[in-house]
């Protein structure tokens, strides 16, 4: 919403300086969304005289001229062909700041002839693009009057932004009275308002056509006709007016209702009556009917929106924009007027389905003050009749849908109880009457009537809003709001895994990064059959929800390949989706790591990132959350992300905790993709059970005295033998003793036979009462080879 | 007889050993089989008991001064040839070490940690919901009707659900409010970090961003405990004890009286400081829970208030780490994740251990 100072003082007695009224505005929810104070910026440009005007010695369309200003007589280089002697035009010294252009004037020589300052054009002081000649002014201006007060721009023009709530203030007069009621001044009558009878019947009728049900659908609509008018350009100050808030201003006609929009906030339409055949009706449109639009546009009908038709076509889209045909022109002879009033409901549902954005439109989806049917008939009669002459007929009107005025209880302590000040009862009252309520008092309670202007006022916590941002949300107290009673868990186990298993993988070496939760259908569709697709995506290749955190994490490695970066250990910690989920979505903690395991470096393995590297880090980020690691299952992952034979899932009882492996190469290859590349994927609320673990709670630590001893064992097994199961079985043996079983070494190859491999095994024995003897060491010695043999078809290597 | 040795004597001679053999020549001279002392202490079985037991305590004397000494020097002479040995032994410490990564938290999520110690320690506890909402939870139960003006405020991304609603990607975290005054009863004070989605994208709006949503419902919390919050929060976060800042009137369907805080910053060479300076940065939104909001959730408002505020968890981190290009948040350009990185020791706890 935009309307100049001077224009806001026609409603606002007040002697407050422009700096008070913005400070203001933003203080009581009117928001400042900028404030342009021309008086500085064209503060050089003054009235200046053409005293000769001689052509240039070297250039033809060049002209060399004396300009007098009231600084002196300075030599001056125009190339505008009106340049002549005896006109009044704006002149720029030296060294002045050129709006338009964003330039410096600087003395220079044009052509061998010195130039010093400048005749200007339109555009070079930024206010239109008119560029073919240099300003003229009227010669009743004298030497040094200002260029912004012949062209009055002068007038401070103040935006701001109004919020969906406050219709009332999409007006010059509503903005005027909230000032008032901060204290700023005095809300001066409204002087357009005047009650003209008419002296003739008017020739159109307005009629509206909805079924009882429907009423409220447009409550109703008055107007009247004008005869004998004489449109033509509107008056200077309407058009600076218009302009200034950037309207274009097209005839006093249609100027005229685009006034009273702003300036009272209420939509207006006028017709050229010579255009309309029989009377004009409110009613849905049909099937297939078609409206031209103002903007020549021809817009299809649904059957749900509102029409003004005559006996013969269609005159307008009510509450949005008015027809093309019937437009008024600066012929239009006899007007007639619509002012009407419409669900915000059905304007919106219109609006947004044509796509179609206007200032009657905007105002009318906010609510528009019932009683302005028959008061917007009366501004706008004032100001036809005022600029365009001519005669106004006897308004005529549909029925009006009665609006019952909203009245409630307010008890005067909720100030304080909601918003914890005390505001003075008297202090309340004065307020709420000064923002045109009623208020009938008695003991703690107001009996409030809301005005009319103000739908949006339901209740008694809209009354302490309007109370405390008159009285000011800076007078609010502070109150100590620490807490240090009745603590709380601060996040709940699932929360807390989700959270810290951040710190866990950057604790691993991996760099955290965030990607949409968007990505492209056809890769999507290579991982999941159920993929979740967004009905309006923000572009093309972000389309569906991701199934999988891999395929965005993936991207990093061709961005970064530019960089000469070629390895990297990247994580992100979030949602995926799929249709088969609950909620549809679960949290995953993905971390991928590709390229040279530690750079290359003189000294350093040349590796790169394989199964066991990733294996690794998972292992240590589940211990860093508590995960019972030994109590992990391994089971084969049936999904078309992760190699077949080089991946695992780990599951703790009946829930998958993790996954991890290379990725599949076919994956791989539709992203482009042509070095390895390993994977965890960490399920974080099948964590959550872990992390209720007190750290007070340790159990005690058992200094055990006694020798422990290692033996060596090898093996030739059949190659399907699972090494874990091989761990397993010899823990089996005794839980207490066998403290940890290692494979160190595991050999396939020519040596021996081609479906057999050999693997080493490191047996740690821990007495637990006394030392062992030679004879028991031999014991559990031979229990371990025995087991092994049996339950894996092995034979013992010595 | 007596000893014909001196004490000091025999010290010079073995502090003079030059190498180990030296030295062993000198102790077996005295202590050897054949040696001096084993020598005298055959001959103290012929004397009489009262110079026997003199003489005994005088060569035991002598035998451990000897032994000491020895052992003394030996030492000496080892580490003398350690030295020398140690001086050829010398490599270049300057190559370079082998570098293990080093990872690194995200900026949001260390916002996150930041915002949730804060709130933690005014003991509030932290909710979460899905991405993908139900338009009541997202819309309608916050007093927005489907053709209400504000929701032409933000652009909402519409999911098919398998019943043929429409579903809708949380346009803010506000949902979780609905979700969690559904499933329990007041006291509540929550905060709810998470993604969000509008359909919006250019240099400031990325598709999807980051809100932190809080919400206190309780019989007496008032207009002033929602300031106070909030003045606190932002104190604590930004790590200043003067914040200039403007709490003003503005609208949300959700609250009632709703407000909009800003806080006043400077622009210096291009760094931004928060908390002082004539310009204003919109921070947060916040309010007072519309008691609809409450009765759509099956709250008694007669009985019940309480306070909602929320924010944008993109802007607290760049105004916080001086990061401009918001869509570098989102990039996975490893030297930029690398360089805003944070430490993951690097807690945001008050004692920072």
């Amino acid at each position: 919403m935009k309307f100049t100072l001077g224009w806001l003082k026609d409603h606002l007695d007040t002697n407050k300086d422009l700096d008070t009224i913005v400070d203001t505005l933003t203080n009581i929810g009117l928001e400042i969304e900028s404030v342009q104070d021309k008086s500085k910026d064209f503060n050089d440009f003054t009235v200046a005289e053409v005293l000769k005007a001689e052509k240039h010695p070297d250039a033809d369309r060049l002209k060399v001229c004396t300009v007098k200003s009231i600084d002196g007589t300075f030599q001056v280089v125009c190339g505008a062909p009106n340049a002549r002697e005896g006109m009044k035009g704006i002149f720029a010294p030296e060294n002045s700041f050129i709006p338009g252009t964003g330039v410096k004037l600087k003395k220079s020589k044009i052509r061998g002839v010195e130039s010093c300052g400048m005749l200007v054009s339109e555009r070079e002081m930024g206010i239109s693009d008119e560029h073919d000649g240099i300003i003229e002014v009227d010669s009743k201006y004298s030497l040094g009057e200002k260029f912004i007060e012949v062209f009055n721009l002068d007038d401070p023009v103040i935006e701001i932004n109004i919020t969906p709530n406050r219709g009332d203030c999409l007006s010059v007069r509503g903005v005027a009275r909230d000032l008032a009621a901060a204290g700023l001044g005095e809300l001066k009558e409204n002087t357009l308002i005047k009650n003209i009878e008419g002296t003739f019947d008017s020739p159109v009728q307005w009629e509206k056509d909805f079924i009882a049900d429907e009423e409220f659908i447009c409550p109703g609509v008055a107007g009247r006709y004008f005869k004998n008018v004489t449109n033509k350009e509107s008056p200077p100050w309407l058009q600076q007016r218009l302009k200034a808030i950037g309207l274009r201003p097209i005839s006093a006609l249609v100027d005229i209702t685009n006034y009273i929009t702003y300036d009272l906030g209420r939509p207006l339409h006028v017709y050229d009556a010579d255009k309309i055949s029989g009377n004009l009706k409110m009613r849905y449109a049909k099937e297939n009917e078609h409206c031209l639009t103002l903007d020549e546009e021809n817009r299809e009908c649904t059957t749900d929106m509102i029409v003004i038709s005559d006996d013969k076509q269609l005159h307008g889209i009510g509450g949005i924009m008015g027809g093309f045909d019937s437009g008024c022109s600066l012929e239009t002879k006899n007007v007639f007027l619509e002012t009407a009033l419409f669900d915000p409901i059905s304007v919106t549902k219109t609006g947004r389905y044509l796509k179609l954005q206007s200032d009657a439109r905007y105002r009318f989806e906010r609510g528009i003050d019932p009683t302005s049917i028959q008061w917007g008939v009366q501004a706008a009669t004032k100001m036809i009749l005022d600029l365009c002459g001519g005669e106004a007929s006897r308004p005529v009107q549909t029925p009006i849908l009665d609006v019952k005025k909203h009245t409630f209880d307010f008890n005067t302590n909720k100030i304080k109880s909601l918003g914890g000040v005390d505001v003075p009862k008297d202090n309340q009252k004065t307020i709420l009457e000064s923002l045109g309520f009623d208020v009938s008092e008695r003991d703690n309670v107001f009996n409030i009537t809301v005005p009319s202007f103000r739908p949006d006022i339901e209740g008694e916590a809209d009354i302490v809003e309007e109370i405390l941002r008159i009285y000011g949300f800076n007078e609010i107290p502070l109150t100590n709001v620490s807490d240090y009673i009745d603590k709380k868990t601060v996040l709940s186990s699932e929360l807390k895994s989700f959270y810290k298993i951040k710190r866990a993988i950057a604790n691993t070496g991996y760099v955290e990064a965030v990607t949409w939760s968007f990505m492209d259908e056809k890769v999507a569709k290579l991982i999941s059959d159920n993929v979740i697709k967004i009905k309006n995506p923000i572009s093309a290749d972000l389309n569906v929800m991701r199934p999988s955190n891999i395929p965005n994490l993936l991207n990093a490695i061709n961005t970064n390949k530019s960089k000469m970066i070629s390895s990297g250990k990247i994580f992100e910690v979030g949602p995926i989706f799929d249709e088969t989920l609950e909620d549809r979505q679960v949290n995953v903690a993905t971390g991928i790591a590709y390229g040279n395991i530690s750079g290359n470096n003189w000294n350093s393995e040349k590796k790169d990132f394989d199964v066991f590297a990733i294996k690794s880090d998972l292992i240590k980020i589940l211990k860093s959350l508590n995960t019972p690691v030994d109590s992990l299952n391994y089971e084969a992952i049936s999904n078309k992300i992760f190699h077949p034979g080089k991946s695992s899932s780990l599951r703790i009882g009946k829930n998958i905790i993790a996954n991890f492996g290379e990725l599949n190469p076919i994956l791989l290859k539709s992203l482009d993709i042509s070095n390895a590349v390993v994977v965890f994927e960490i399920f974080t609320e099948t964590l959550a059970q872990f992390q209720s673990k007190k750290t007070s709670t340790v159990s005690a630590f058992d200094n055990n005295p006694f020798q422990a001893v290692e033996r060596d064992f090898a093996f030739l097994l059949p190659k399907s033998v699972k090494a874990i199961d091989l761990i397993n079985k010899i823990k089996k043996i005794d839980k207490k003793i066998i403290n940890k079983v290692s494979i160190f070494d595991v050999y396939e190859g020519e040596k021996i036979d081609e479906n057999s491999k050999s693997i080493a095994i490191r047996v740690l024995l821990q007495p637990l009462e006394k030392t062992f003897s030679d004879e028991e060491i031999e014991g559990f010695s031979n229990q371990i080879i025995d087991v092994i043999i049996t339950s894996f078809k092995a034979s013992h290597r010595k | 007889m007596s000893l014909s040795v001196d004490f000091e004597d025999i010290k010079k001679k073995i502090d003079n050993c030059k190498t180990l053999q030296e030295l062993e020549v000198i102790r077996l001279e005295y202590l050897g089989k054949k040696g001096l002392i084993p020598a005298e202490m055959k001959l103290l079985g012929k004397l009489p008991i009262d110079q026997k037991k003199i003489k005994g305590q005088e060569l035991n004397k002598l035998k451990t001064f000897i032994e000491v000494s020895v052992n003394d020097h030996k030492i000496l002479i080892e580490n003398a040839e350690l030295e020398q040995k140690l001086k050829n032994e010398s490599i270049d410490v300057t190559l370079p070490h082998n570098e293990e990564a080093t990872g690194k938290i995200h900026p949001i999520s260390q916002t996150i940690f930041s915002i949730t110690e804060i709130f933690g320690n005014l003991n509030y506890s932290v909710e979460a919901g899905p991405d993908i909402e139900s338009d009541f939870n997202n819309f309608s139960a916050l007093n927005i009707p489907p053709h209400h003006p504000a929701r032409e405020m933000q652009d909402t991304f519409y999911v098919n659900n398998s019943n043929g609603e429409d579903n809708v990607l949380r346009t803010h975290t506000s949902p979780v409010q609905v979700r969690t005054m559904l499933k329990s009863k007041p006291p509540i004070k929550i905060i709810v970090p998470g993604r969000t989605y509008r359909s919006d994208s250019d240099s400031t709006h990325t598709p999807m961003f980051h809100q932190v949503e809080g919400l206190v419902v309780n019989e007496d919390a008032t207009m002033a405990d929602l300031k106070s919050t909030l003045i606190l929060f932002l104190k604590e976060f930004f790590e200043i004890d003067n914040l200039k800042y403007r709490f003003r009137p503005s609208y949300f369907p959700f609250t009632e009286p709703s407000a909009e805080m800003d806080v006043a910053y400077t622009k210096k060479n291009n760094v931004l400081k928060i908390g002082e300076g004539d310009d204003w940065l919109e921070i947060l939104g916040c309010g007072m829970v519309n008691p609809k909001v409450l009765e759509n959730c099956n709250i008694d408002s007669s009985v019940y208030q309480g306070f909602a505020f929320g924010m944008g968890i993109e802007r607290l981190s760049m105004l916080k780490y001086g990061i401009t290009d918001m869509r570098g948040l989102f990039d996975l350009n490893l030297k930029w994740l690398d360089h805003y990185g944070f430490s993951p020791l690097d807690l945001k706890t008050r004692s920072e251990i």
